[in-house]
């Protein structure tokens, strides 16, 4: 977890407890966690703070970045570029992360290329020009 | 000996303007002759009716009675008896101006050729026939120029050009060296004269200019809407 | 054949051309005003493709969510998932506000939606850079139109957020730039007050001595903790496949007992009622741009023919044909409407991407436009051409 207000620090903790108790309207579970090492000074009562939980590791699988991701008719899949024209794949999704990338259970294949970003809404018959970059900021 | 028949004739022509008791008698009795060939003054003081003939001759008014023929044709009596004026001036007649009246925004070959090329014919042998008529004229080597680039001697010589160009069988000439100087005047009245023979057309120069009134072999005197036929020096110009 | 007009054209280029930049920028002007409407109309179509829903349910007596406010609770989602035809439901909410970032102020509309979720109406479906919104709090995805770079923070009420994605072209019906952030933090920038008037609305309710009470333990503590702010603006709803969208909204206002509209009646408040009278402005101010441009041909081209009078009348002494000539000045006004017409495209279509607000310039429009310049422009010269046909031939020939 680390504290907001711009200090970038990270302190690593641990759950202690899941409480047994549900929220229905809120559809959320109470959990408690501890700090690894106390801080120095503690942080007042009352203070927010922002937790991530590490899961165990899942066995590895092909991740796509969540911005392909795309619902056309009810159904969750990529585009994919075929012989430079556009084909929609249908995909099961798996985990994701906070970094926007998020498992691909079925659908694809490795080495399929996958549309990541579009500068307008892709049906089938789209005309396409493939570029590095989008905007100056696309990684 | 050219057809005395073709060229210009006109008997007891009358124009009479407006009606009852504002009714004025521009021309009261006109009779007037002109042979293919022969170069024809038409002299009088203003009012005497002279512009009033002319636009009667061009066909651009309607005379009151009397008979006129060009060039064989009757073309009115005591009513028109051609259906086409207007095609009627393009093809028969042709206008000599006080002011050359070129059209400002065509070269000199193009004023020249207007007209034929206007009716449908090739542009090719229109241009042809008017670099020819402009060599004639001794104005060929302006033949690329626009009009408000040349004098006003050699301007009238297009203007010439241009009235030729169909072939008319008359030509009318309204005061044609009215702006120009004597030796001008006299070189405008030396192409006419070469022009008229060399092309069998009878020309009648409306003219108030002393000047060239000795070049008249005939000449009519018109006055209070009457003519005058008269004898005169006829002295060919060298 | 010679053209009279195209000689007299270029004659007098200059003459023509400088009239014809003038005339030019007057049509640029008025294809522009065309394209700025059609851009109002496409900024509306838009905003409900970008939504990506089929319905939208608002509260019952309102237009909204777009054409007026409108507030529902945020767990009817769930009854409105249960209902035929459902395939997705989310909450979402919109907030037109200025929003503040390292270069000054821009006008946004913040739009709260569920993160994590993919694919759900109400969230940005294609990106043109970085990653959807994964976090539950202070992050955000900007459209380009915003200015807002990768990496930078936006300041939205009492948070700041960290830009993780762009869009292009997500907008709202006025042309705003949206910007993404998670619902919690849209619900609370909407309905929850600054830090001041929090503090002011717990002293007052402290306060009061009705409320605490000494007997009753934690009532105030719970009374504060229940001053929250479970609204949203409305539920957007994705149809299955094969649902009709008329009979799934008559459930949803049957049942849920809201209003729902379909994508037809949502254009039909958006084109209609909130772009309508901006759309007849922009109309009457073209049909006065048409006068004017009617006006200004005309007398241009009367003015020309007037120059020529002498000509004319010479040359319908030396017999030209009337039709000749009329041809020529109908064909004078024709060019000078076509230069200015291709003027007028050029500067309009060079313009057009510095307006502040989407200008659409549609081919149809083109089109009709150029058809409406020629027919001014003739409709122009039939002034010109009636003193060109009055001339009496005889005044060529002198006194």
């Amino acid at each position: 977890m680390h504290r907001p207000r711009g200090n970038a620090t990270s302190l690593s903790g641990q759950v202690l407890r899941i409480e047994p108790l549900a929220d229905a309207v809120t559809e959320e579970i109470l959990a408690k966690v501890i700090f690894d090492v106390m801080p120095q000074p503690l942080p007042p009562l009352g203070e927010l703070g922002e937790v991530t939980v590490g899961l165990p590791g899942t066995e590895a699988l092909p991740v796509i970045p969540s911005a392909s991701v795309q619902r056309r008719e009810g159904v969750l899949g990529v585009w994919l570029i075929v012989d430079g024209t556009l084909r929609y794949a249908p995909v099961t999704l798996g985990a994701s992360d906070l970094d926007g990338d998020v498992q691909v259970l079925a659908g694809l294949r490795q080495g399929d290329r996958v549309v990541r970003y579009s500068q307008q809404a892709l049906t089938p018959r789209s005309r396409i020009r493939i570029v590095e970059r989008l905007t100056a900021d696309a990684s | 000996m050219a057809d005395q028949r073709k060229g210009i004739h006109i008997e007891g022509l009358r124009k009479q303007f407006g009606t009852g008791e504002t009714a004025v008698d521009a021309l009261k009795d006109v009779n007037l002759r002109v042979v293919p060939g022969e170069v024809v003054g038409l002299i009088g003081p203003s009012g005497s009716g002279k512009s009033t003939l002319l636009k009667c001759l061009g066909a651009v008014i309607e005379p009151s009675g009397g008979k006129m023929t060009l060039g064989g044709q009757t073309i009115f009596e005591n009513g028109w008896r051609i259906a086409d004026l207007r095609a009627l001036r393009r093809d028969r007649i042709g206008f000599v101006f006080q002011a050359p009246h070129l059209v400002s925004f065509l070269d000199v070959v193009d004023n020249v050729a207007l007209l034929p090329m206007l009716a449908g014919q090739s542009n090719t042998e229109a241009r042809r026939r008017a670099l020819e008529l402009l060599g004639a004229l001794d104005v060929a080597h302006r033949a690329r120029a626009m009009p408000s680039q040349l004098s006003g001697g050699e301007q009238q010589r297009v203007s010439i050009a241009r009235a030729l160009i169909n072939r008319p069988p008359v030509i009318l000439a309204d005061e044609p060296t009215a702006p120009l100087d004597s030796e001008r005047a006299m070189a405008v009245m030396r192409i006419l004269q070469q022009m008229a023979r060399q092309y069998e057309t009878a020309v009648i120069v409306v003219t108030h200019d002393e000047k060239i009134v000795p070049t008249f072999k005939r000449l009519y005197r018109i006055r209070d809407g009457r003519t005058e036929e008269e004898a005169a020096e006829g002295r060919t110009i060298p | 054949m010679i053209s009279l007009a195209g000689r007299d054209i270029l004659h007098a280029w200059g003459k023509f051309v400088f009239t014809g930049i003038g005339l030019g920028l007057l049509i640029g002007v008025t294809l522009t005003m065309a394209g700025v409407y059609r851009g109002m109309v496409d900024d509306a179509r838009v905003l409900l493709d970008n939504s990506g829903a089929d319905l939208w349910v608002v509260l019952r007596v309102t237009q909204g969510p777009y054409a007026e406010p409108s507030s529902i609770y945020d767990d009817l989602y769930r009854g409105i998932l249960g209902m035929p035809g459902v395939a997705q439901a989310a909450n979402i909410t919109y907030l037109t506000m200025q929003v503040r970032h390292s270069q000054g102020d821009v006008r946004a509309m913040v739009v709260g939606v569920v993160p994590g979720s993919l694919g759900e109406p109400g969230q940005p479906k294609q990106l043109v850079a970085g990653r959807h919104i994964t976090r539950s709090h202070y992050e955000a995805i900007a459209d380009v139109a915003s200015g807002l770079r990768l990496g930078e923070r936006v300041q939205i009420r009492r948070q700041q957020y960290r830009v993780v994605g762009l869009t292009r072209r997500m907008v709202s019906s006025s042309g705003d730039p949206m910007i993404f952030i998670p619902l919690r933090d849209a619900q609370q920038a909407q309905f929850l007050k600054d830090n001041d008037a929090i503090h002011q609305q717990r002293r007052r309710t402290a306060a009061d001595p009705v409320l605490v009470r000494n007997e009753v333990p934690g009532l105030l503590d719970a009374l504060l903790a229940a001053q929250s702010y479970p609204y949203v603006n409305a539920v957007l709803v994705q149809l299955r496949p094969g649902a009709e969208a008329d009979e799934t909204a008559a459930h949803i206002r049957r049942w849920n007992r809201q209003q729902v509209y379909t994508r037809e009646q949502m254009e039909g408040i958006l084109v209609g009622k909130l772009i309508s009278t901006s759309a007849r402005q922009i109309g009457m101010f073209l049909v006065i741009l048409a006068i004017v441009s009617a006006a200004i041909v005309a007398f241009i081209i009367y003015t020309l023919t007037l120059g020529k009078i002498r000509e004319i009348a010479v040359l319908k002494l030396i017999g030209t044909r009337n039709r000749t000539i009329a041809g020529m000045i109908l064909q004078q006004a024709l060019g000078l409407g076509l230069i200015g017409f291709l003027v007028g495209k050029v500067a309009a279509t060079f313009w057009a991407p510095f307006f502040p607000k989407y200008v659409l310039l549609i081919t149809s429009d083109t089109l009709a436009g150029l058809a409406i310049v020629l027919a001014i422009c003739t409709l122009a010269s039939v002034l010109a051409i009636q003193a060109a046909l009055k001339v009496d031939p005889a005044e060529a020939i002198g006194g």
